[in-house]
């Protein structure tokens, strides 16, 4: 082979791989919580824990409650997660007339566009989907406990049996189905909406100005937004 | 392992996730990049110090043969971590110093093979016992040649096997960027952290030399030379005021700064009363005491109690260090709003004997290298 036919194949070679390489789709799964819906019964992690047969005293999903209170001074925040509200919340022990505002908050993996737990895996056992969607290979990972570390939003945990990380993957053995993740599925009061970037349903939502994500700063880009949650949630 | 929930909200699936084991597997790296910087520095820049060169060599192979140990008892499925070499990802710090560690180990059998060549060759050939003679006849490589040339080349490669392995060991003692890249961890996150980190190494390395040079100088019957702990304490000294320099500045900017992490630091540090008032009490009495050691050796006088109490002190301090960078910063929870306690388990992978075990597997391996290996066997000879 003549050196100028070997560079025309390596060239086109390369070029034939570049287009092969999968774009990545912009038809991306996210997930928007409407905290003013949420009414803290753990109907979403008792789903969640059947469904992916979650380890007692781990979590996939959680619901925390804020409770903002004064006592004529700046706003005092309390934030509990007893059981990470599966059994719900008993009252608070805080004089109703000095609370400012109290809600619940969803808490899940935010399948970040960045995220922080794909850059640190060792061996390529959690990545990123085309949908989105960040997974865990259980029988790759290494169970070194570094994604955990990175992870800013607490959702990952070490399954002591299997002696691996797990973490939420948005019900993805049921959204590739069609169907909706079972916390989103089982929520009484649709506070918890998942769908494509491009439905109708989400736009919507997405078009509003109180539209957050958490602990932006950290340049994450998390694809769970919440709607009407306070300063104090991060 | 057990973590409790000390005070505030914590994340439901919070724990102190790296326990004592995590806190070694630095400690031993540090202790590997002192050691083979004071080798660099005996090689490049202080030839007083040439008469440990051996003795440093031999020292750092267990060391970095036993850098793995904690690693592996604490991944949940060791028997993968070979992964690591067969699909890495280059982006995490973790898969980067497992080829750093690769290089530094062979780096290191390279040196050691260049340095003890010429007694390797030699008992090869006068070994009486058969089945040492053979082992030595194998680790020659075939090569028998001892004239001068041959030596000089030996001292060529082992300049050169050095300048690699001293930027292997710097690069795995930068193995604080496996904490100080994660983001979210503002215990771990500032800029200081690798630099403090690699000068507690510095002097943990020089303290491990200077007290195995006091053991194997007992153990051979050599004489001390007081130019040799004079050179030693000095840059321990100076090495180790660096590290507790930067440590203190850390804290105080951070204080100063009081930022949102600041509040949930300050409570969780009375967790670490201990290794916090080790770190300073026990950093202030070894600095007293190397300059004491210093002035001493000057006069030609060496004072063995302190250079022994010197060196322990600042092997008990840098490992405080690391127990609380390692430990202290994942007892807060990453909400910033509590934080958690931890008190290791005593039996168990990640307990207290088998972290123990690790610790002492170095000095274990020691003696063995030593035999096949023994950095004074001349003097012994003639002392016998």
């Amino acid at each position: 082979m003549k050196r100028r036919e070997f560079i025309r194949i390596l060239v086109a070679g390369s070029a034939t791989l570049l287009v092969l390489k999968p774009v990545k789709s912009s038809d991306i799964f996210v997930y928007v919580i409407d905290s003013s819906r949420c009414i803290g019964c753990g109907k979403c992690v008792k789903a969640c824990r059947a469904e992916n047969h979650v380890p007692e005293g781990k979590y996939r999903t959680w619901v925390e409650r804020y409770v903002v209170y004064s006592n004529g001074e700046l706003e005092n925040v309390y934030v509990e997660s007893p059981m990470g509200g599966e059994f719900g919340f008993e009252e608070v022990d805080i004089d109703t007339e000095r609370i400012l505002r109290a809600y619940f908050v969803p808490k899940l993996c935010m399948h970040c566009d960045k995220p922080p737990c794909v850059k640190v895996c060792p061996v390529n056992a959690t990545w990123i989907t085309e949908e989105g969607v960040v997974l865990v290979d259980k029988s790759h990972c290494i169970g070194c406990k570094y994604c955990i570390q990175a992870c800013p939003y607490g959702a990952r945990y070490f399954n002591h049996h299997e002696k691996v990380v797990d973490k939420c993957t948005w019900c993805y053995h049921r959204i590739m189905r069609g169907m909706r993740p079972a916390c989103v599925t089982v929520c009484p009061t649709g506070a918890r909406v998942f769908g494509k970037l491009t439905d109708e349903h989400i736009q919507d939502v997405l078009k509003e100005r109180d539209i957050r994500i958490l602990k932006p700063e950290l340049n994450t880009r998390p694809k769970v937004f919440y709607k009407n949650i306070g300063w104090e949630v991060w | 392992m057990s973590s409790e929930i000390v005070e505030g909200f914590v994340y439901p699936n919070h724990e102190v996730f790296w326990g004592v084991l995590i806190v070694i597997y630095p400690y031993l790296v540090s202790i590997i990049t002192g050691m083979v910087t004071v080798y660099a520095i005996a090689e490049f820049w202080r030839k007083e110090l040439k008469d440990i060169e051996k003795l440093v060599v031999i020292s750092s192979l267990p060391f970095v043969l036993s850098a793995l140990l904690p690693l592996l008892l604490d991944l949940g499925q060791p028997q993968r971590a070979f992964e690591i070499y067969i699909t890495p990802n280059f982006s995490s710090v973790m898969a980067v110093f497992g080829i750093v560690y690769l290089t530094e180990l062979f780096a290191l059998l390279g040196e050691m093979w260049f340095l003890f060549r010429v007694d390797i060759v030699r008992r090869a050939m006068n070994e009486e016992n058969s089945v040492l003679r053979l082992f030595y006849k194998i680790l020659t490589l075939g090569v028998y040649d001892t004239d001068e040339e041959a030596i000089k080349v030996d001292r060529k490669a082992i300049k050169i096997l050095t300048g690699i392995e001293l930027i292997a060991a710097w690069c795995l003692s930068y193995v604080s960027f496996l904490f100080g890249v994660v983001k979210s961890n503002p215990w771990w996150n500032t800029t200081i952290l690798p630099v403090s980190f690699v000068f507690g190494g510095l002097a943990a390395g020089g303290a491990m030399v200077m007290l195995l040079y006091l053991l194997f100088t007992e153990f051979y019957r050599v004489d001390r030379k007081p130019e040799i702990i004079s050179t030693l304490a000095n840059y321990v000294f100076y090495f180790m005021l660096a590290a507790f320099a930067l440590e203190t500045i850390n804290t105080i900017l951070y204080a100063y700064k009081e930022d949102v992490a600041w509040a949930v630091i300050k409570l969780a540090s009375t967790q670490l009363a201990l290794p916090l008032a080790i770190q300073v009490i026990g950093s202030l009495e070894a600095l007293l005491f190397l300059k004491y050691v210093c002035y001493k050796c000057n006069m030609g006088k060496i004072n063995t109690p302190f250079i022994a109490i010197a060196s322990i002190t600042i092997l008990i301090v840098v490992f405080a260090m690391r127990w609380n960078m390692v430990i202290g910063a994942q007892l807060i929870d990453y909400g910033l709003r509590g934080f958690v306690s931890y008190t290791p388990p005593l039996w168990g992978r990640e307990g207290l004997i088998a972290a123990l075990a690790v610790l002492m597997a170095p000095l274990i391996m020691l003696p063995v290298v030593a035999y096949f290996f023994p950095p004074y066997e001349k003097r012994v000879r003639a002392v016998l």
